[in-house]
């Protein structure tokens, strides 16, 4: 994934590795994360001492979600603030309930026809 | 997603791959052909616009599974539709398995609904279905 930035005048080319936001909800520690945060904001230390896993460990999940964009991190003081973006999640959410109501229509009327043509 | 149907395997095959039946409950199909590279098309609901799909039949397991390509004219991205029947006593369960969605770019043009205070829930029971099948 290549994003563009706009310094002055010149068109500055980063590289920048966007995570999937599927993977990344994908796993159940990474949706506790959100679930927490989702609440409020907290520090990283707060988020790690709420697992029983090793810091690196929690770190690695914390990456994987601000690389997609649902969790951002900002230095206050001392201390480094997660905070969730819940705009791609609803996104997501909102994208995944528009196939789950195609899908679910569809199976009933699968479910409709299956029993009016049973009466061969 | 997974149902549970009254109906005999092979009753719930036809229904699932001929066209005529199909025509019935699913889309309106021109032709369909559970054939390995048949291809079709046809256009989607009205609530979500009006989407013209592109699908090929990639996976036939005769009476039992089949698979196809879904992807939309005009946008990339590209997912797999896939049918499974599982004959029950004189039921049958059927699995549909929708994958590859996230190569979609979301779709923006359904009505949004405003989630209010149990928004993170129904995102977390609704994906978590959706992604552990």
């Amino acid at each position: 994934m290549v994003s563009y930035i706009c310094v002055t005048n010149r068109l500055l080319i980063m590289e920048t590795k966007r995570r999937d936001v599927f993977q990344a909800i994908a796993d159940p520690t990474r949706r506790e994360i959100i679930n927490m945060l989702a609440k409020k904001q907290m520090t990283v230390n707060a988020v790690a001492d709420h697992f029983s896993m090793t810091r690196p460990a929690v770190s690695k999940h914390l990456r994987i979600l601000t690389e997609c964009g649902l969790v951002s991190m900002k230095q206050e003081g001392r201390e480094r603030y997660c905070r969730a973006h819940f705009d791609k999640l609803k996104e997501v959410a909102e994208w995944v309930a528009h196939y789950q109501a195609l899908w679910n229509d569809k199976l009933d009327a699968l479910g409709n026809f299956l029993e009016n043509n049973q009466l061969k | 997603m997974e149902r549970t149907y009254n109906a005999p395997v092979d009753k719930v095959w036809n229904a699932i791959t001929d066209v005529g039946q199909m025509r019935k409950w699913y889309f309106e199909l021109e032709d369909f052909k559970p054939e390995v590279g048949f291809t079709f098309e046809f256009s989607g609901q009205s609530d979500c616009g009006d989407y013209v799909h592109f699908c090929k039949v990639t996976e036939v397991v005769d009476g039992r599974k089949i698979t196809y390509s879904w992807s939309y004219k005009d946008y990339e991205g590209m997912s797999y539709v896939s049918w499974e029947l599982f004959p029950e006593g004189e039921q049958t369960r059927l699995v549909l398995t929708h994958t590859g969605l996230e190569t979609f770019p979301p779709m923006k043009d359904f009505t949004r609904e405003s989630f209010t205070g149990g928004w993170t829930y129904f995102v977390h029971d609704a994906l978590k279905k959706f992604l552990e099948g």
